[in-house]
């Protein structure tokens, strides 16, 4: 059972066991998810910020902004798999 | 009656040019002397009269983090007109910048020091890995939204207007602007240890538009800058009596 269907068993099946370790990993997923969304606002902020001033540093800016959503969405996988 | 000279009845011989010189003809000139003098005045005026964008444009200070860049160059931002110069670009002092960098530091290393106290732990394993990434992760997004709320929060001064960039969270914007001919008063207030030392403070310039106050926050030597926003009024009042208002 890979950890992703572990994850879903968990889910559906209550008798399974919800132990505190379930419930940490299901309250970590869903902030993550939330911080994905965060990340996602991030670049979409740093394009309207190098819009309203442009000329300098846009460019690495926007490759921070990306690499910071990477990040998150390792984590959130690493996450999803390891806990 | 005299006897009247008539070059055509003249007997006397025309004066023959030496075969080697070359005579030029006086050109006739175009534009009266006058007129000329005019336009030479006229230009020296011009010189003597140059504009504050231009005086400045010798006094170019720029650097990528500067609080104060006079003249930035390729700096455009959102709302430009066509012919709007940008004159000051201005940001909060780099100093101000400490509480979060110290902070920043202090939360990279609080993992280090947790576990060094905290030797023997009932959480497994894989929880505390992806905690201590989880935790850097919101390190580096904490640190990169302080330095984005920082680096584009900006006012800028052109040679038509105030434009005020305001970012009070990361999700949030405001941008408001007033022409340079509404400014009725201008405060510098700088107080504190910090300030003192760095000399940095704040600039607070009350308008008769619809936004009553302006101001540019803890930015260096705000002295400069109400001289600057000084020569920049001086020109404008200039450009209304010449009728030259764009």
């Amino acid at each position: 059972m890979t950890p992703f269907e572990k994850f879903i068993d968990n889910l559906i099946n209550f008798e399974g066991g919800f132990d505190l370790w379930s419930i940490l990993k299901i309250l970590a997923l869903i902030l993550l998810l939330f911080y994905i969304v965060f990340g996602v606002a991030v670049i979409r902020q740093v394009g309207l910020m190098s819009k309203a001033l442009n000329g300098s540093l846009e460019f690495p800016v926007k490759i921070i902004a990306w690499i910071h959503l990477g990040l998150i969405v390792f984590l959130f996988i690493l996450a999803l798999l390891a806990l | 009656m005299p006897d009247i000279f008539d070059a055509s009845k003249s007997k006397e011989k025309p004066i023959k040019k030496p075969a080697g010189i070359v005579m030029k003809e006086a050109k006739p000139k175009t534009k009266p002397e006058k007129a000329a003098k005019l336009e030479l005045k006229e230009a020296e005026v011009k010189k003597k009269r140059q504009s504050v964008a231009e005086v400045l444009k010798r006094e170019r200070t720029t650097g990528l983090f500067a609080s104060v860049s006079v003249r930035p160059p390729k700096i455009k931002f959102d709302t430009q007109e066509k012919d709007e110069e940008v004159i000051l670009l201005l940001r909060k002092h780099p100093i101000t910048n400490f509480g979060w960098i110290f902070l920043t530091l202090v939360f990279a290393g609080a993992p280090l020091l947790v576990f060094n106290i905290f030797t023997e732990s009932f959480i497994p394993q894989r929880f505390m890995m992806v905690s201590i990434l989880a935790w850097y992760t919101v390190t580096i997004s904490f640190a990169f939204e302080k330095f984005l709320l920082w680096f584009f929060t900006v006012s800028i001064v052109t040679d038509e207007r105030i434009v005020d960039v305001d970012y009070p969270t990361l999700l949030y914007r405001r941008i408001s602007d007033t022409k340079l001919d509404k400014i009725q008063d201008k405060t510098v207030a700088m107080g504190g240890l910090f300030q003192s030392i760095f000399n940095y403070g704040d600039v607070i310039i009350q308008t008769a538009g619809e936004q009553p106050e302006f101001e540019f926050a803890k930015i260096s030597n705000p002295e400069r800058v109400v001289k600057i926003l000084n020569m920049l009024l001086l020109e404008e009042e200039q450009e209304v009596l010449e009728g030259r208002v764009r």
